[in-house]
């Protein structure tokens, strides 16, 4: 059990209790988090998960993979060293707690 | 007065036990009470199909549909994605990336995706409004019109065509064989209605088409023209190898072609007529979206109603892998599985009054694209904004729209669209 965090565009915030092998994608489109789509279901391929990771307790992230990176290149206008799609952090059993803001890419 | 953005969905087909493999069905509008009816009792069916098929479980609930949508592993799209039964050989000449699963459809999908992420669509929008400025001038000066074949049949062509790189003069011309394609179940459309005449002989086109030959010949040729030419265009980006190096094979341009002219074009335009028709029935909505500018926030949340409200791919099918439990029925390996889209748009248990239009709809996590697996739709950007600039403009150039006679719908169990929509356009 991990606390996730997510502080949306309206700075307001939505604190849920995750399970370990869930994505934050996941947890969110499961309890309704505005501005995360999860268009492409976890597939690393739209970025409708795109957050900004402000802190993690307990272990550190791993890295972006390739494909990740290239899809947050393609798409998102200004990739930030915190960038990260949602549906690529999965809740393991040493994160205690992540906070992630969301930077929804849903309209156009 | 009071804002009333909120208007209740017809419902044109009460049919509570409608046959939903029937391609007439769906000409009487789409089924909407036998689907609640599904929903409510039966949420994942099993149906038997009348045309040799082997049958299929219907998944009717949102839920269900974006659960099965996002095991790919377990629901397969590498033994088709449409209802039709088909030979492995017919499968191998017909296949796009649509038919493949991770990892080889994440590889090829990437290949595609260049032309059409958020990032470039985005940069396509003054283009956009002046195709608009075009086709809405010459349908407004008509006053009286068929709304979906003027502009909403016009429209999506035209944009794709100069996104992509083909001329403005063969837009017509694509649509027509784009609609033989992919309307291959309505006599309006094409000759060769697949359920009325035998078409053997064209198993292995796209669609089962004769017209899938005409767009192989054309997808070649403007393969040829950019061979060593970059025109700047998305079918010269997509010719080019990506990052790994890997190029497309000429089957798998040829296949990709025919999709876009197909699938990037219907869906757009029943979308454009599913809206234009709200607009006309629902003079407070008119007014309401006739008064914001361009960059209100109103025009996102309304176009993704718009979006939702059409819902024009009414189902995709899967394959299962293995046998699998959904509400105490038995998925065999093997089992074809649809996945209804339309009815999960349409489900109570996610949208609170999802037969109500409702302009403000907060957090509106439609699957109009397929949305919650690697499927999702390509041309989702396009679409939206396609969808969005239309309706802006056309507003800017009427003061009313009246609709003068019954909607038509497309004969199609797969695609749901108004095929005709006659209306008054009075000129602002």
């Amino acid at each position: 059990m991990a606390l996730v965090k997510y502080i949306l565009e309206d700075n307001s915030e939505v604190t849920i209790e995750a399970h370990v092998g869930q994505n934050l994608m996941q947890i969110a489109i499961e309890n309704d988090v505005e501005g995360i789509e999860g268009a492409c279901g976890g597939s690393c391929m739209c970025a409708t998960c795109h957050v900004k990771v402000e802190s993690v307790n307990g272990v550190e992230l791993e890295e972006r993979s390739e494909l990740e990176l290239e899809v947050l290149e393609m798409e998102i206008d200004e990739v930030a060293t915190n960038s990260r799609l949602g549906c690529q952090i999965e809740i393991n059993k040493e994160i205690e707690s992540i906070t992630v803001r969301i930077e929804s890419i849903q309209s156009i | 007065m009071e804002k009333i953005l909120k208007t209740v969905c017809p419902i044109n087909n009460d049919d509570i036990d409608a046959d939903i493999t029937s391609h007439d069905t769906f000409e009487k509008g789409f089924p909407h009470m036998a689907f609640k009816r599904m929903r409510d009792d039966d949420p994942c069916a099993w149906v038997d199909e009348k045309d040799g098929g082997k049958g299929f479980w219907a998944v009717t609930r949102y839920n269900d549909i974006r659960e099965v949508n996002g095991l790919p592993k377990i629901f397969s799209s590498a033994q088709g994605i449409r209802l039709e039964e088909q030979s492995k050989e017919e499968f191998e000449a017909r296949k796009t990336f649509q038919e493949t699963d991770p990892p080889i459809h994440t590889r090829q999908r990437m290949m595609f995706h260049r032309g059409f992420t958020r990032k470039l669509v985005s940069t396509y929008e003054p283009l956009i409004r002046e195709i608009c400025n075009d086709i809405l001038n010459d349908a407004v000066d008509l006053s009286e019109v068929d709304a979906t074949k003027e502009i909403a049949k016009k429209l999506p062509m035209r944009m794709l065509g100069r996104v992509v790189g083909t001329p403005d003069e063969d837009a017509e011309w694509l649509v027509s064989r784009g609609d033989a394609m992919i309307a291959n179940s309505d006599p309006d459309f094409t000759d060769h209605v697949i359920d009325k005449v035998d078409t053997d002989e064209y198993r292995f086109l796209p669609f089962r088409s004769p017209a899938g030959k005409e767009i192989y010949d054309y997808g070649e040729k403007q393969k040829k023209l950019r061979e060593n030419h970059n025109m700047g265009d998305v079918m010269s980006m997509l010719l080019q190898p990506d990052k790994q190096g890997d190029k497309l094979s000429d089957l798998e341009f040829k296949n990709f072609f025919a999709l876009m002219v197909a699938a990037g074009n219907d869906t757009t335009r029943y979308t454009m007529a599913s809206s234009m028709h709200a607009l006309a029935n629902n003079p407070y909505i008119f007014d309401y979206l006739k008064s914001a500018p361009d960059d209100a926030p109103i025009w996102l949340s309304a176009t993704e109603e718009f979006i939702r409200w059409a819902s024009p791919t009414m189902h995709f099918r899967r394959t299962a892998t293995e046998d699998y439990k959904l509400h105490n029925k038995k998925i065999k390996e093997g089992d074809k599985v649809a996945i209804w889209f339309t009815s999960g748009n349409y489900d109570e248990r996610k949208f609170s009054n999802p037969f109500s239009f409702d302009l403000e709809r907060e957090n509106n996590q439609h699957i109009a694209f397929g949305q919650g697996g690697p499927h999702t739709c390509l041309g989702m950007w396009l679409a939206r904004l396609e969808v969005r600039v239309a309706m802006q403009e056309l507003l800017k150039r009427v003061l009313k729209i009246e609709q003068i006679g019954p909607e038509k719908y497309l004969r199609s169990n797969f695609i749901r669209g108004i095929k005709n929509l006659p209306v008054r356009l009075t000129s602002a």
